[in-house]
């Protein structure tokens, strides 16, 4: 990076929060501080519901797990559109004429108050720990590449988050993610249109396609019954739409984004816009991590993408077993480039013919060869530094930005990932603020306090949470999958709060005693789910503690009811 | 404009949109299965 990046970087990143704190300097009381001053367009409300949900693992991790997978893990998202079809019809019209600040004052309406605080409580746990992770994913893979210090860089997006939310609220973490969003699809887009030209000097868009679909890169739909496989069409339309129902219909960092509009009908257009255009996006984020595997193809890929773990071997005593598959990778890397650049040929003149498989069959061939030298390396770096994350798919974006977009275009990327993470991060402390000042502090500690009072409380608490986000992100450890991660994280809570919302909605018999002790029991088979998969005893795919926490919860919580009717 | 106003923008009633949106699902399922076929 040079000086002209660093000045669009933090020029970018300077103008949103400064406009954030700019246009909400005159917002006053608490209505206007957690849920927006009501005057909120679809529009804005649409591009705020994305930008929580786009953190910056979703463009660091995504188009590197496109690299490494393919396209199939678009089918994680194909329950989204439904989610927020149920959300739109059943949820938004009894948020607005409930006129609730958050999603768990509903629980307290129809059910009890422990049944709100336990709803509350079980949504301050995930978003809590989640909300670390916000920050520390990106962070330590921009300090890695950057070779700047990981703890500057956490407090760099820390501190820029809380100058902001902290100042303007609700309103202005939705003022600023319009801005931010409008930064990421430019800088993506500039992205994938300089990977094309590049790619150019060897093969069309349509040939790199071919290429990716040779190499079983672009299988983006799968069919498959199979329990055992992570992403199918059927894992996607249930484990995720149990995962996005959860997410965008009792989420509060979601929920804060949509109950500040202008009125129903605003608030739902914005959900609809995001449902019909989260999937392309997607689409789009993973087709940049696939065609930057096809350009990796042309130009030399390193054998391994963190820099920091290939200086950490070479300067062991396994240096020498690591020139030599270096040597071996270049060659492999060589002959892949020259079979993958016939492919249109044969393509072209043998179509369905065995020459064009057994043609297709060798690229495949020395493509797995490949992935074998670079495992290799992986194997010894960990057996040189037992414990170390071998996983380098995380680094392989940042590294086709710092080596390829030309001076501006790189401070502009970097901008991309800061402002990922600051919309993220932003909508979590806000909604965690929101959270404890109604929930908890306002319902049970206080109850009779002034409308300045309870603004004064929630900028205290955006603050602390703002606070705790850092530090949490400072301690992490590192995960071995990020984006999983914050995943796995939410699936092992998500079920059981929307188990608990659904009973509320569609189970009318139900009364607070039995969903409350209902959600406490599925949410210990969920954790001890999760824990039998940690240590295989059982093998299951994470998106599925969804299906159980939801499941559990409706069913235990109908069971309770019949006894307890059948005590009385 | 009052906030429970629950005319959507376009079309005369929400069905309509949803049953769109739910339309544009499919077709991009569809859609993204061609493409994966396409180029195997």
């Amino acid at each position: 990076m040079n000086s002209l990046d660093i000045f669009i970087l933090f020029g970018t990143l300077f103008a949103i929060v400064a406009y954030g704190v700019w246009k909400t300097r005159n917002s006053k009381g608490i209505e206007g501080y957690l849920r927006g001053d009501g005057t909120m367009k679809w529009g804005a409300i649409g591009l705020s519901v994305m930008a929580t949900q786009a953190s910056a693992i979703t463009f660091i991790s995504t188009p590197g797990q496109a690299y490494e997978s393919g396209m199939g893990f678009v089918q994680n998202y194909l329950g989204l559109p439904i989610a927020l079809l149920i959300v739109s019809a059943v949820f938004i019209p009894i948020f607005y004429k409930l006129k609730v600040y958050t999603a768990y004052e509903f629980l307290e309406s129809r059910f009890d108050l422990k049944t709100r605080l336990l709803g509350a409580f079980l949504f301050l746990l995930q978003r809590g720990l989640a909300a670390g992770i916000t920050i520390y994913a990106p962070a330590i893979i921009i300090s890695t590449i950057l070779k700047w210090d990981l703890t500057l860089t956490i407090l760099l997006v820390g501190v820029l988050v809380i100058i902001y939310t902290y100042s303007g609220g609700t309103k202005a973490v939705s003022l600023t993610q319009k801005h931010q969003m409008a930064v990421i699809l430019i800088g993506m887009l500039s992205a994938f249109g300089i990977m094309l030209y590049y790619m150019a000097e060897y093969v069309t868009f349509g040939e790199a396609l071919t290429i990716a679909g040779s190499l079983g890169k672009l299988e983006a739909i799968d069919f498959d019954f199979s329990p055992e496989k992570r992403y199918t069409v059927w894992t996607g339309l249930t484990g995720g739409l149990f995962l996005a129902l959860s997410y965008f219909g009792t989420d509060q960092s979601q929920v804060q984004r949509y109950i500040g509009g202008k009125n129903v009908s605003e608030s739902r257009m914005g959900l609809m816009f995001n449902a019909v255009l989260k999937i392309p996006m997607q689409f789009f984020i993973l087709l940049v991590g696939v065609m930057l595997y096809v350009f990796y193809i042309f130009y030399t890929p390193p054998l391994h993408f963190n820099e920091q773990s290939v200086i950490l071997v070479e300067n062991s005593d396994q240096a020498a077993v690591i020139r030599e598959i270096e040597a071996d990778h270049q060659t492999l890397v060589k002959k892949r480039e020259e079979l993958a650049l016939a492919i249109p040929k044969y393509n072209a003149e043998f179509e369905g013919s065995f020459l064009n498989t057994v043609h297709k069959g060798r690229l495949q061939y020395y493509d797995n060869k490949i992935r074998s030298a670079r495992l290799s390396f992986k194997e010894v770096l960990e057996s040189q530094n037992p414990g170390v994350n071998v996983k380098d798919s995380d680094y392989v974006f940042l590294t086709f930005i710092l080596n390829y977009l030309p001076h501006g275009l790189i401070g502009l990327l970097i901008a991309v990932i800061f402002s990922a993470a600051m919309s993220s991060t932003s909508s979590e402390i806000n909604s965690l603020a929101s959270t404890i000042a109604i929930d908890f502090y306002k319902r049970v500690i206080k109850k009779e306090g002034t409308d300045e009072h309870y603004l004064k409380v929630s900028k205290m608490l955006t603050l602390g949470w703002g606070v705790i986000a850092i530090i949490f992100a400072i301690i992490a450890n590192s995960a071995e999958n990020l984006i999983e991660a914050v995943n796995i994280i939410g699936s092992i809570f998500y079920g059981t709060i929307l188990g608990i919302f659904l009973v509320a909605f569609f189970f009318r018999r139900v009364n607070g005693s039995s969903v409350f002790f209902g959600a406490l029991i599925a949410e210990s088979l969920v954790i001890t789910c999760h824990f039998l998969n940690e240590m295989e005893y059982i093998d299951l795919g994470y998106l599925w503690y969804n299906a159980i926490g939801l499941l559990a919860t409706i069913l235990i919580s109908m069971i309770l009811q019949l006894f307890m009717k059948r005590t009385a | 404009m009052n906030q429970t106003e629950d005319k959507p923008p376009f079309f005369s009633k929400w069905q309509t949109i949803y049953l769109i949106v739910f339309g544009n699902l499919i077709l991009m399922i569809v859609l993204m299965y061609f493409f994966s076929k396409a180029f195997v």
